[in-house]
């Protein structure tokens, strides 16, 4: 879940709640459709961390939360996305093409 | 519309009862949330009750997410709490620092004067040199302790990303100090009997209490100062 957030809040540059949501649904062909209200408490974590940083903005008619990436949290990202891509090209080693035909 | 909307949100708001700022904030984010994705719904063609219960079955179940946002708002508390408590170590262990080592300071000063000087008259037993490696290792050790938990707090913050301390602890700071001064002037009544247990009964008693509460007493106006500075700041975010 912070690798997704972290890597979209990088994608988008700085965005709410829900464009974030509806980036990481779209962006993973729908494959990521998380419950989205678990979305806010690990926006809330990352905030915490000091990998997000957030700020109201009053632009529109209603104020929302804008959250951005923070210098920390780039950092993070460069380090979970080098953790993500060990662990499949470890996992690819192990079980071989990810086709699945000729496995039933 | 928002009928079904406005009773999850009645829902979460009595759920995250208690959760301060932190839970109104995620109350703003929730119905901007639930708000949008039923506009949008409905923008694509669905009736608005249709857009609603769509709405929120994706937003997840009320009590799991009240749940999570209720946990978050726990670990964050009782991480404050121990950065509050850490910081207030570390200023008390200076406070006391201080207080042995000014009373040092003043012992000496005593003594250079010669013994019929000040408070060494009329053959009392009046020794302020010979109090002195006794105040300068509890004053040291205070320091060394102060420094340790100020300077390590210090870094851990800017590199681990401690928590700070806690919105109140300014006030509560000035609160203890403003108590504790008086309270260290009089002794609660007896400042000659706490003198005598630390500095000995051979002294002349009373300095270590007048000069801590001296030192309690700018900690007191210190901690009002910062209190006022930390409240505009907050106003101004």
């Amino acid at each position: 879940m912070d690798l997704m957030l972290l890597n979209s809040l990088r994608e988008l540059g700085s965005a709410h709640g829900y464009a974030i949501i509806a980036a990481l649904r779209d962006g993973s062909d729908g494959v990521f459709d998380l419950p989205e209200g678990t979305v806010y408490p690990a926006l809330h974590r990352l905030e915490r961390a000091g990998l997000v940083d957030s700020d109201w903005d009053r632009s529109g008619p209603r104020r929302r939360r804008v959250y951005r990436l923070t210098p920390d949290g780039a950092a993070a990202l460069v380090v979970k996305r080098r953790e993500w891509q060990a662990f499949t090209r470890g996992m690819r080693a192990l079980i071989g093409p990810t086709s699945v035909e000729g496995l039933a | 519309m928002t009928n079904d909307v406005d009773r999850y949100l009645d829902r979460l708001f009595d759920r995250l009862a208690g959760t301060g700022s932190a839970g109104r904030r995620a109350l703003v984010e929730v119905e901007d949330h639930l708000h949008a994705a039923v506009a949008e719904r409905v923008d694509g063609g669905m009736s608005p009750d249709a857009a609603e219960h769509a709405a929120l079955t994706a937003f997840g179940d009320v009590r799991m997410v009240a749940r999570k946002l209720r946990a978050g708002h726990r670990r964050e508390r009782i991480v404050v709490a121990a950065s509050g408590v850490w910081l207030s170590g570390g200023l008390a262990c200076a406070v006391a620092a201080l207080s042995f080592l000014l009373t040092l300071a003043d012992r000496w000063w005593v003594w250079s004067r010669g013994p019929s000087w000040g408070d060494c008259v009329g053959g009392l037993p009046c020794d302020p040199a010979g109090q002195s490696p006794y105040l300068l290792g509890i004053g040291l050790s205070f320091a060394v302790v102060a420094t340790l938990l100020l300077v390590g707090r210090g870094l851990l913050r800017r590199r681990a990303r401690l928590a700070p301390s806690g919105r109140r602890l300014p006030v509560l700071l000035a609160a203890v100090c403003a108590v504790l001064t008086p309270a260290m002037l009089t002794s609660l009544g007896d400042p000659f009997a706490v003198n005598d247990a630390i500095v000995g009964a051979a002294g002349p008693g009373l300095f270590l209490t007048v000069v801590a509460s001296s030192v309690t007493a700018v900690a007191t106006v210190a901690a009002v100062v910062w209190a006022g500075l930390r409240h505009r700041r907050l106003a101004g975010a």
